[in-house]
């Protein structure tokens, strides 16, 4: 073997381009932005015109918007996968559907009933309440999620495509509960409840990404004890300080000034966590993926 | 009705089993933290200190004190609380030598049932608190907010007074907690209790 390996970068970029995960990450933006302009719209709507949305179609609105993740991703994976030919697509819905099952009856009464986050946090400095809220809210929704992806689908977390696959699905799972229970508990206006659908989607989502890239190393070997774990508690860590700083944007303060449009700043705060968190997680797994490409041409050479 | 769980393939290497057992005490460390700091907020103590009265007391770092009040020492309340705030209150009421806990119980039980709507006396009984003897009153009330604006429900309020004599006054020691929550309140109580030095 030559001492001086010659590689070809563009030939690699090529082999990226045509590789089944960009084409998932496209299928998981096409899913974020539809969840973003529906969010979105509901929110500009209410704070513009609040009587403009009927009382009687609210309840409908609601459903809507909750319904728009899953179905978005769901039927752009299934025109996907198509093209890039995976077996099987029940599995990525029983992974939803367990999910969904898993928070709404281990995570969210945890949550509700016995921790309560909401009656003891609401009142303490900022630290205390990243803190809390990333031992308390963020470990015990990103564990199940954990768990349930580690029992059903550890296997294929070796192809990262069916690991986005199935760490989206877990994701949209989760959130549609939390979104439903919501729903159900409180009587929101279509504004709070697109608010809480977009939150809800996206710091799950991202915080399941990362937690991915940590089991895509370990499935294929090429990380150690520790990574896996640290990719755990710092998705963790995240999610509880982007809880903290949307509900302190959102949460209601008398404004000398008038009226302050607080549901515009935690949209567009998500959003653009949204756009941050899926360019670093895009970052992560490009980088992963170019390792990749450049020791299989090192072996080939 | 799920399709099989795909077989495993291959065995998990050393770092891939010990990377989800680590993973795992990480997520069971997290969790017990979560719960200490819980325990920690919730039950965080401030202590009121009465140098003219010698009274030393915890109370809820959150509550709110107050000492503007003609017939009580002091008193807090947990404000975040819906509907009724709970109250935890002190006062002191000047008596002769012949007084009993039970005659300021008593009396107590009068005021109050002039006072507050729909009262009724649940129990008395005699106790003993750090020693001392001491008699506490349960009663029940409704307490309705009189704003108009609020369009509030009538609230079922239960209250505990714990009547004990010192240094020739008597100190009368009021819990008072919304119905539905008076068993979760009365650890407060407790605490406060078990801290307070006359």
């Amino acid at each position: 073997m030559s001492r001086f390996v010659t590689v070809d970068i563009q030939e690699i970029q090529r082999s990226i381009t045509a590789d089944p995960v960009r084409i998932m990450w496209r299928a998981a933006w096409t899913m974020l932005i539809a969840t973003i302009l529906s969010c979105g719209t509901v929110v500009v709507i209410g704070f513009i015109a609040p009587s403009a949305i009927p009382a009687n179609a609210a309840p409908f609105l609601s459903v809507g918007l909750l319904a728009i993740p899953p179905t978005v991703w769901f039927l752009t994976t299934e025109r996907v996968k198509a093209d890039i030919e995976v077996a099987t697509g029940s599995e990525y819905s029983v992974t939803f559907v367990l999910s969904a099952i898993a928070t709404s009856a281990v995570v969210l009464p945890v949550l509700d009933l016995v921790i309560s986050p909401a009656e003891w946090l609401s009142r303490e400095s900022t630290l205390t309440r990243i803190t809390g809220f990333t031992l308390t809210t963020a470990v015990w929704l990103e564990a199940a999620k954990y768990l349930l992806v580690r029992w059903r689908a550890w296997d294929v977390y070796d192809e990262p495509f069916r690991a986005i696959m199935h760490t989206v699905s877990v994701a949209l799972g989760s959130a549609a509960a939390l979104s439903v229970v919501q729903l159900i508990t409180y009587n929101s206006t279509p504004t709070a409840f697109a608010l809480r659908v977009l939150a809800n989607n996206v710091i799950g989502l991202i915080a399941s990404l990362i937690i991915s890239y940590g089991l895509v190393r370990s499935r294929r070997g090429e990380a150690g004890i520790w990574l896996l774990p640290v990719v755990f508690i710092a998705a963790c860590l995240l999610t509880g300080i982007v809880l903290t700083f949307r509900s302190g944007l959102l949460n209601g303060q008398l404004g000398l000034l008038g009226a302050v449009p607080r549901p515009l700043f935690a949209f567009g705060f998500v959003v653009a966590y949204c756009v941050a968190g899926m360019a670093f997680v895009r970052f992560i797994y490009t980088n992963m993926q170019r390792t990749w490409a450049l020791t299989k041409n090192e072996l080939e050479d | 009705m799920f399709p099989p769980i795909p077989e495993t393939t291959s065995s998990l290497s050393f770092s891939q089993r010990w990377a989800h057992y680590v993973t795992l005490g990480a997520i069971l460390s997290m969790v017990l933290l979560g719960i200490v700091l819980r325990e920690t907020i919730r039950w965080r103590l401030t202590v009121y200190q009465d140098a003219r009265t010698g009274i030393v007391a915890p109370y809820p770092a959150n509550w709110l004190l107050d000492q503007s009040g003609a017939d009580y020492v002091f008193r807090v309340r947990d404000m975040q609380a819906l509907g009724f705030k709970t109250t935890i209150q002190l006062s002191i009421v000047p008596v002769g030598t012949a007084t009993t806990e039970r005659n300021i119980a008593d009396r107590l039980a009068y005021e109050r049932s002039q006072t507050l709507i729909d009262y009724r006396q649940l129990s008395t009984e005699s106790i003993i608190v750090d020693d001392v003897s001491a008699e506490q009153v349960t009663y029940a009330y409704i307490s309705r907010d009189t704003s108009p604006f609020t369009e509030a429900i009538p609230t079922v309020v239960l209250g505990t007074d714990i009547v004990v004599l010192t240094r020739g006054q008597a100190l009368v020691i009021t819990f008072r907690s919304e119905a539905g929550q008076y068993q979760d309140n009365y650890e407060y109580f407790r605490r406060f209790l078990a801290g307070l030095e006359y």
